[in-house]
């Protein structure tokens, strides 16, 4: 398949990108509102094409199970789901940590606790970035802003999740997955043949072929000493990831005297309230974190110098902000502006928090 | 050049699949294109909604406050949305079921009968073609027949292709009402 | 009368058993008279002898036999509790020249992982389903299974299981030889020689069921947990006897294979 310029919902075209990205397998379960991902390949048969694996699973739970074991085998998988779909998976994603398999899992996030609402939110940021599951363990989180995103997140994040060894998240939100823009989906990747997959992970489970020594997946280890020493070995991983693969992107912040941190769709609404704003005389700048995990720390601390105050929105209560806080310290004024239970703000609403909160303090 | 367009009715007057269309013949004329629809219950029999964005540039916020231009289908839409007409802009609705009509002095408005001219094409299955029509003839942005007629083909799958000479009229028939 | 060596009395042609290749020269962890080293000797000579070596891929469970990864050597992945189901199916749909079983206990098989195991039976996956069943949690220290029988004593029912609190021993081996996508189930035990032989023969043909892609096959072993059960291993063999396979009666319940 040659690069093609489509229409397409953010669910669908990570369906798109995940064939053309010559991805092995999917394995879901249905929930709103990314269930057009496993529609959509359901109806696109890559069996019939590139060979790929595509499965609804009786749950989440085995989904992400079967992530865990096609990865242990080298293979490039991904699941989908919700944010209670992702509750579900975490112990899931916790073993592939502590097994080191590169996976990709996308959360197309709606709004909680419990069943919430189907509508978008972004409040499974914590639950993404600082853990989730049990353990000292990091994802690489990608979080995507447009629906060509979307896609290009698919192939960023297998191949961040096998260079590192590491599971990926894409941490997306119900706006991107259900609204529909211009997207390029990139050439056909082939699949990789079961022989390069040997040869590129040499530590998979696939069968001792000519009688190599066994190769064990596992999370396991009794012993603490050896264990301590696996422990050491990820955080050892999770530092080179930060050194090398943190990545933001600023909007005007040259000569802004203010500054707005926004992740996702939500980066976006931002950059109209930014043009809204400046219209008011109001200069303000926008840093937007691409990778949540590993955090622009310094870029945002960098930027936020000089500045006036910075205003952080997210849909949800306040998670980014810590992170937000933890990178400028005490050094400016950081406030929250933010939306739950699905609802969206709009651009003015976004000025007149940057107005309340920032400006007339 | 960029449009900022709400087109707000019921569920099943064919909103989304007009905003689809929209969308996809602005891509068909080179622009940066959004489609963001309400989604989820509302889907089904209630209001629904969509803002379509055709742009120059890079498109920043699908969600907007105020539009360039406001679609209106029912009472409901044209009480919630009218007021977010930017001045200057326009507003077309349709006025079967409307008692409240809107008095704005400051846009464009462009009250229309889609109703009563889908019934003369004789399909009520173009309304929302209908409604198109009226769109592409009010809207400053003059967007091409022929590549609205590209974006019918890749919006419509291959076995309602026969029906694009049907949603043309529709489209030309709309055109008539503003 | 000649003098013998004991070279002479230990040589090849002498030889009438062997520990099977596959078999790694470690000590087990299992408990004296615990089933679980006789098993893992069978999959490992069947593995062997059928030439599928380079083939298997072991999911092991969490329980007793959470580490039978470190005795039979072939490739393995250790599933979270319960999911060693879920796990072989995607191994086994995106390796379809490799042969992939699980090996679960009963807690893995019949408790927290029954819905994955039902349905990657019902699904039918060409997949070798190990369920050893000794009616009791071993590696936690003695509580109450699925499948404890009525009157059992474990640390959790320390007064026997009783089905008004309890319900009733679940026999879900039985459950799945009703599945469409099952296509050989059979419950066997490694108490005797004989028995032995039968358990090794159902592997045999479970995992030329899964390389002929027949559709799911599961071997029941009805075992003994002495520690668990808190008698000698001659005395578990005995009460196994008188008490499993009453409920858990040794024998083919599906076989669509002959």
């Amino acid at each position: 398949m040659k690069e093609e310029v489509r229409l397409m919902k953010g669910n669908e075209a990570i369906a798109h990108a995940a064939i053309r990205y010559g991805c092995d397998g999917y394995f879901g379960y249905p929930i709103t509102p990314q269930s057009e991902v496993l529609e959509t390949l359901e109806e696109l048969m890559p069996w019939e094409t590139t060979g790929m694996v595509v499965l609804q699973a009786e749950s989440e739970v085995a989904a992400i199970n079967m992530i865990y074991g096609a990865a242990s085998t080298g293979k490039a998988v991904m699941t989908s789901s919700s944010s209670p779909g992702v509750s579900l998976k975490q112990e899931g994603i916790s073993y592939m940590a502590g097994a080191s398999l590169p996976a990709l899992v996308l959360n197309v996030m709606r709004g909680g606790p419990g069943l919430g609402t189907i509508q978008p939110s972004q409040a499974d940021y914590f639950q993404a970035t600082k853990g989730g599951g049990h353990g000292d363990y990091r994802l690489i989180v990608l979080a995507p802003s447009t629906v060509q995103e979307m896609v290009d997140f698919v192939g960023l994040g297998f191949d961040l999740a096998f260079k590192y060894r590491n599971p990926a998240m894409i941490l997306a939100d119900g706006i991107v997955g259900q609204m529909m823009e211009k997207v390029v989906l990139p050439e056909q990747r082939p699949r990789r043949t079961e022989d390069e997959i040997r040869e590129q992970c040499p530590w998979a489970a696939n069968g001792r072929k000519n009688l190599r020594k066994r190769n064990v997946i596992t999370s396991l280890e009794l012993e603490s000493s050896k264990m301590e020493e696996i422990n050491n070995m990820l955080q050892a991983r999770y530092s080179e990831i930060e050194k090398n693969e943190t990545r933001w992107e600023e909007i005007g912040v040259e000569n802004a005297d203010y500054l707005m941190v926004a992740f996702g769709s939500v980066a976006r609404i931002c950059d109209k309230a930014r043009e809204l704003a400046a219209e008011k005389g109001i200069k303000v700048g926008i840093i937007r974190p691409i990778t949540l995990w590993p955090f622009p720390t310094e870029a945002v601390a960098k930027v936020a110098m000089g500045k006036k105050g910075v205003l952080v929105v997210e849909l949800n209560a306040g998670q980014m902000i810590e992170d937000v806080r933890l990178s400028v310290h005490d050094s400016l004024p950081v406030e929250h502006f933010g939306r739950m239970g699905g609802i969206i703000p709009s651009p003015e609403e976004v000025v007149n928090a940057l107005v309340e909160k920032i400006i007339k303090k | 050049m960029k449009e900022e367009i709400i087109i707000a009715g019921f569920g099943g007057q064919g909103v989304l699949s007009m905003g689809k269309i929209l969308a996809y013949s602005g891509l068909m004329d080179d622009k940066e294109v959004t489609w963001m629809p309400s989604y989820g219950p509302e889907q089904r029999g209630g209001t629904a909604n969509v803002t379509v964005i055709l742009s120059d540039e890079k498109i920043s916020s699908p969600v907007l406050d105020k539009y360039d231009i406001v679609i209106a289908l029912n009472q409901q839409s044209l009480d919630k949305f009218g007021p977010r007409v930017k001045t200057g802009g326009i507003l077309i609705y349709d006025t079967n079921g409307i008692h409240k009509h809107p008095e704005r002095q400051d846009i464009k408005v462009y009250p229309i009968d889609a109703m009563e001219a889908t019934l003369e094409i004789g399909n009520s299955k173009a309304y929302n073609m209908v409604v198109m029509g009226a769109l592409l003839e009010a809207m400053p942005y003059k967007l091409p027949m022929e590549n609205v007629i590209k974006g019918l083909k890749k919006s419509l799958p291959e076995r309602h292709h026969k029906l694009i000479p049907l949603n043309e009229q529709a489209i030309e028939k709309g055109r008539t009402l503003i | 009368m000649q003098e013998m060596e004991i070279e002479d009395i230990i040589c090849e042609e002498n030889k009438v058993y062997s520990k099977p290749e596959l078999l790694e020269e470690v000590h087990m962890h299992y408990c004296p008279g615990c089933s679980h080293g006789v098993i893992h000797k069978l999959l490992a000579e069947v593995i062997q002898e059928m030439g599928l070596t380079e083939k298997t891929i072991g999911i092991s469970p969490v329980g007793c036999a959470v580490f039978a990864y470190n005795y039979v050597d072939v490739d393995w992945v250790e599933a979270a509790h319960g999911r060693a189901p879920a796990v072989a199916t995607a191994i086994s749909r995106l390796w379809q020249d490799n042969v992939v079983f699980t090996y679960q206990g009963d807690g893995d098989m019949s408790a927290i992982g029954t819905a994955e195991s039902i349905h990657a039976a019902n699904r039918g996956e060409n997949i070798v389903m190990v369920f050893v069943n000794n009616a009791i949690y071993g590696m936690t220290g003695g509580q109450m299974a699925p499948t404890t029988l009525i009157g059992q004593k474990t640390a959790t029912t320390p007064y026997g299981r009783r089905v008004d609190l309890n319900g009733h021993p679940l026999e879900i081996t039985n459950l799945m030889a009703i599945l469409d996508g099952t296509c050989y189930v059979t419950r066997q035990a490694v108490h005797t020689p004989a028995a032995v032989r039968k358990t090794k023969a159902a592997l045999k043909k479970a995992f030329e069921n899964a390389m002929a892609k027949r559709g799911t096959s599961v071997v029941e072993v009805v075992a003994t947990c002495n520690s668990g059960w808190k008698l000698t291993p001659e005395k578990a063999n005995k009460w196994m006897e008188e008490n499993m396979f009453p409920k858990y009666p040794l024998g083919d319940l599906k076989n669509t294979v002959e």
